[in-house]
């Protein structure tokens, strides 16, 4: 099982790829790491936080078991649009058109209350960084 | 002469009138309930727009007067059933995680210092909650 390390404003998540979902999206997601963005909270798809995907494999890749509903704790990504998105609670994938589908590419597994807390606290917060890395354990 | 609202987010100040003819009942409540203060938040449903949460003005019994679904620019929107106060500064639809497309009571107009005070409603998004302070504006 490969698993991500995530960390965002010094508290560390780990979540795993998940590849059986989604195995191109998984795949390309995979190859473009390391990722060291702003993550900014999202305006239409409620309790989530998103950041920006630069081009490459992944935006070549088409939505794989596409949904709209994100439990939290779920990294989501819209490969073609660029965006990613990682819910800390109730949200769903939703644009000013109104409801849209992602991709699940990997679910949040390890430390994973603290992360979503500081996720949470980004609504009174504002922007913080943040990094994606593969985990080597 | 419409009834007027003074705003004071962040240090910058601007104001608006309320619709007292089109939403009457709302109007009414809302004025008095002045002064409100708090944190205004970036919405997580609506899109362009900031709000804050007047637990006092919570009541879905209050009537939807003057109905939008979607927010102009420069309007401050009421949603009865969460005491939501809406301050839009682009495109933004009454919602959230059940309605995709609600309704909201459009309560005051903004047009005074209005470019200044949406910039800061705006900035809520990147920077986090910033205080407000909606208070009556005296007739001079």
């Amino acid at each position: 099982m490969k698993e991500i390390a995530i960390e965002v404003d010094g508290v560390v998540g780990l979540a795993e790829l998940l590849e059986s979902n989604a195995p191109k999206a998984a795949a390309a997601f995979w190859a473009s790491l390391p990722i060291a963005t702003t993550l900014t909270h999202t305006q239409w798809s409620g309790r989530a936080c998103g950041f920006s995907l630069d081009g490459g494999a992944l935006q070549k890749v088409g939505l794989e078991h596409p949904v709209c509903s994100l439990y939290p704790g779920t990294l989501g990504v819209h490969p073609e649009r660029g965006e990613a998105l990682l819910s800390y609670g109730p949200s769903e994938y939703r644009s000013e058109l109104g409801p849209e589908y992602l991709t699940r590419v990997a679910r949040v597994t390890g430390n994973r209350e603290a992360l979503l807390a500081v996720l949470s606290r980004m609504h009174d917060e504002g922007d913080k960084r943040i990094t994606l890395r593969r985990n080597s354990g | 002469m419409s009834r007027r609202i003074k705003i004071q987010l962040d240090g910058v100040s601007g104001s608006g009138y309320l619709h007292e003819e089109a939403a009457p009942t709302t109007a009414a409540r809302f004025w008095a309930a002045l002064p409100i203060e708090g944190t205004l938040r970036h919405v997580r449903w609506s899109g362009d727009a900031g709000y804050i949460l007047a637990s006092e003005l919570a009541d879905e019994s209050i009537p939807i007067e003057h109905a939008v679904s979607f927010y102009p620019p420069g309007s401050i929107a009421f949603r009865p059933e969460h005491g939501e106060i809406a301050f839009c500064y682009g495109q933004a639809q009454a919602r959230d995680h059940m309605q995709p497309a609600g309704r909201a009571s459009h309560l005051a107009t903004l047009d005074r210092n209005v470019e200044a005070l949406l910039e800061a409603v705006a900035s809520t998004r990147r920077q986090g909650g910033k205080p407000i302070r909606i208070e009556r504006e005296e007739a001079k």
